[in-house]
């Protein structure tokens, strides 16, 4: 500002502001502003230090956190899930194929005649197309499972349609699919869930299950026996493959039933059928 | 006087940094208030937080001293936009008191910020508006009423009010 200059209206407000300034002691430094270093290295320094604190203070977190987890603080998503929704469906979400059992006497425990079963990959089974909600009068189907690696999904299912019969959602060769097919036979309701990786996404994006190979169901027909509305995938590291016992009845081929042996002494050595 | 005044938080340094901006500082508060009286009351607030604080201040160049010295200001109006009231608690612990402004010191702080011309501005920018916005505008940032009574003014649902005072700033801004 130029002293020089006659005084103005305002100067007067400044002056007042900068006599009160020089008339008043300088206030002694506060301890975080004598903490900081004044040189560009040691503000470095300074820095380097404030990091390093909060990177320690990150790890001493992480590190509760899994301890937490490990003792049991943590709560793990759950491994499976049967929901009887309003609507006459059931919601089922399973992540490991070890859970199976559980499943299934959560899915009695419902009231519903649905079980899963593990499918393993190179297992073949005879299956019929449903169209709503009727075996349709065809030959059966084969049920193909040939993926090696994939996830499990979760899917919600029509219980009205499966009346003492079997409901199978698997895939075929051509890759994932969610079929309306039901297997003729005397035993409770079985599903076999196979979802290959990378698949499920696609699966996600049909509203409703398709057909199985043969194009007999159409797609809106299978839409009426199954009604898949959420798949969520997980890591499916290892899959077994069950036939069911009236499969084995009607699997009179050798080669098929050699299969199904194979198939059930590796599932039952692993524990994880539910029957 | 050097460009760089590195960091030297001496009294003097600080007398310097008031000479150079305070004049500016004055003008920069009253045109965002529009109020040269509380103005002058939040501008003395800034000094005496700056005051208090310029052994914190970590401006190694004039500049920066001035930009720290600014933002000290913006903090302060933001929480009288926030709160409507002026804080003195820093005046109050260093004592400091201003001088009692009579109407030839508010018009030098208007004519200082150019308020004249601003408002000016800002009339002729709300005049361009259509007639709606303009009240919905008045309405809401001016007489600070709440959406549901704009909308009780305007005579229309409080959504439409929103929807036409959103408008009207946004357009008003362009």
């Amino acid at each position: 500002m130029n002293r020089d200059e006659p005084l103005r209206d305002h100067d007067r407000l400044i002056e007042a502001m900068r006599q009160q300034i020089r008339a008043t002691p300088m206030p002694p430094a506060r301890r975080a502003a004598l903490l900081r270093p004044a040189s560009a290295v040691g503000r470095v320094r300074y820095l380097g230090w404030l990091v390093a604190g909060a990177v320690a203070l990150v790890a001493a977190m992480v590190a509760l956190a899994l301890a937490l987890s490990l003792v049991g603080g943590a709560t793990p998503p759950p491994a499976y899930a049967a929901t009887l929704n309003p609507d006459r469906t059931v919601t089922i979400t399973l992540r490991e194929m070890a859970d199976i059992p559980k499943l299934n006497a959560k899915l009695a425990a419902l009231g519903t005649r649905i079980r899963v079963v593990p499918v393993l990959p190179g297992c073949v089974a005879l299956v019929h197309v449903v169209s709503n909600g009727k075996v349709v009068p065809a030959p059966a189907q084969t049920l193909h499972a040939s993926r090696t690696t994939g996830s499990i999904v979760s899917m919600t299912i029509e219980v009205k349609t499966l009346p003492g019969r079997t409901l199978v959602i698997a895939d075929t060769r051509k890759g994932l699919y969610a079929l309306g097919v039901v297997v003729v036979g005397r035993s409770a309701s079985s599903i076999a869930i196979i979802a290959a990786a990378g698949e499920a996404r696609k699966h996600a994006t049909t509203s409703g299950a398709l057909a199985l190979g043969s194009g007999r169901s159409s797609r809106a027909q299978a839409r009426r026996a199954i009604s898949t509305t959420k798949v969520r995938s997980s890591s499916l590291p290892d899959r077994t493959c069950y036939i069911p016992r009236r499969y084995r009845r009607r699997a009179r081929g050798g080669a098929r039933r050699s299969q199904t042996g194979t198939i059930n002494r590796r599932a039952l050595g692993r524990g994880r059928l539910d029957r | 006087m050097s460009l760089v005044s590195g960091r030297d938080r001496s009294k003097e340094a600080f007398e310097r940094l008031y000479e150079r901006v305070a004049e500016r500082l004055l003008a920069f508060i009253v045109r965002r208030l529009g109020d040269p009286d509380a103005a002058a009351e939040l501008w003395a607030e800034c000094w005496a937080v700056a005051f208090e604080r310029w052994h914190g201040c970590r401006a190694s160049a004039s500049g920066e001293e001035e930009a720290w010295v600014f933002g000290i200001a913006r903090k302060r109006l933001a929480g009288y936009y926030r709160s409507g009231a002026i804080e003195r608690r820093a005046l109050v612990r260093l004592g400091w008191s201003l001088p009692e402004l009579d109407r030839a010191d508010l018009d030098a702080l208007e004519r200082l910020a150019e308020l004249d011309g601003l408002k000016r501005v800002i009339a002729d920018a709300l005049a361009e508006l259509p007639t709606n916005r303009q009240r919905a505008l008045r309405l809401r940032i001016i007489d600070g009423l709440s959406y549901r009574e704009v909308a009780a003014r305007m005579g229309c649902t409080e959504q439409a009010a929103r929807a036409t005072s959103r408008a009207a700033c946004a357009l008003w801004q362009r």
